[in-house]
């Protein structure tokens, strides 16, 4: 029986998500360079493969090449999950999804020789900079309902700009309808370390994890650490300590020396 | 099937530019790129004037197959062909240590 849940096999992960993604869903991963999309889309799809679940990695900018690379690095053998046909990676241009047919064209062989059900695009980002303006988002949503005709769950990825103010945007192009999920990725400052944190900002159809949780990036993959209690103002790049704990901090010495 | 072109013109025909052999290099390692002529081209730092005729005698040879998406020429390795290709050249090659 196939389960209603999708999960990423990140176990931290699928709690914020309460099981996982909801089967056939679109979801956005969108973080600034370096954040770690790609890591947690290969080990999406990775975990996708260990559970019965082929999938596909279509790829606009980067060569499969480094992607079988950076993936060994992780233990992952992308090359064999190709050979036994539960895996494939897809490198075209933009221009060919969004010309002739759609993505049908592309992709129909693909996901018919694996029996795909999950798909990774990276980047939708790259997508905007090849589709005139305007017609984006008529093309993302084409991209995504074709998606989930042809049974697949789907993970997006968006290069963000690391916003450095209180606002954040994770899209410019006003994409963020057309997905079910966001998931965002953030760098942060604490103390002088850049850390990593991630939270669901959206998650229809489910409740979800709240919290911004940090991430790291291990030999063996993704692998979240505990929600940052200490900390307020996360969002803004720069955060500072809860107020009590700095109250402390400031006047406990003093306290404590009388 | 494999093709009657004897082994040792194959050799020279796939190896008689550096642009060809770049592409050679480029399909082997990426064998899931389906692309045109222009998005090949910027994947091996070139225009695509620059490529077009090595990419079309790949195509000949049948290293490389040729199909349309949408009515644009894209281009993507032939595996089997590919395979058979790097066969005869390296019986060709152990041939000639003897």
């Amino acid at each position: 029986m196939t389960s209603a849940r999708v999960q990423t096999g990140i176990p931290e992960f699928d709690s914020m998500l309460r099981g996982g993604f909801l089967r056939g869903d679109a979801v956005m991963l969108a973080g600034s360079a370096g954040s770690g999309k790609t890591t947690i889309a290969l080990q999406y799809l990775v975990n996708g493969v260990a559970r019965g679940e082929p999938g596909i990695y279509l790829t606009f900018e980067q060569m499969p090449d480094q992607i079988y690379r950076d993936a060994m690095s992780f233990g992952w053998d992308l090359r064999a999950m190709e050979k036994e046909n539960k895996f494939r990676i897809v490198c075209t241009s933009p221009k060919l999804l969004v010309e002739g047919a759609g993505p049908d064209e592309l992709l129909a062989g693909p996901i018919k020789q694996i029996g795909a059900r999950r798909i990774v695009v990276d980047s939708m980002s790259h997508l905007s900079m090849f589709v005139p303006d305007g017609d984006l988002r008529r093309e993302a949503f084409r991209m995504v309902m074709y998606f989930k005709t042809s049974g697949l769950s789907s993970l997006l990825l968006w290069e963000s700009q690391q916003e450095r103010e209180h606002s954040f945007s994770v899209t410019d192009m006003g994409m963020s309808f057309l997905v079910d999920s966001i998931v965002l990725l953030k760098f942060i400052e604490i103390e002088s370390s850049i850390r990593r944190a991630m939270v669901v900002l959206k998650m229809r159809g489910s409740d979800h994890d709240k919290r911004l949780r940090e991430y790291e990036i291990t030999p063996k993959g993704i692998v979240l650490e505990q929600a940052f209690s200490e900390y307020q103002g996360l969002m803004s790049g720069s955060p500072t300590r809860v107020g009590s704990e700095k109250f402390f901090e400031l006047f406990g010495k003093a306290s404590r020396s009388k | 099937m494999l093709s009657a072109e004897p082994e040792e013109p194959l050799l020279e025909r796939l190896l008689s530019s550096d642009v060809k052999a770049q592409l050679l290099v480029l399909f082997r390692r990426n064998p899931g790129l389906i692309d045109e002529v222009d998005g090949i081209a910027r994947r091996v730092g070139r225009k695509s004037e620059s490529v077009v005729a090595d990419l079309r005698d790949l195509v000949e040879v049948g290293v490389v197959e040729e199909r349309r998406i949408g009515g644009i020429a894209v281009f993507s390795l032939n595996p089997t062909r590919d395979a058979e290709v790097q066969k005869a050249v390296g019986s060709y090659l152990m041939g000639l240590k003897t």
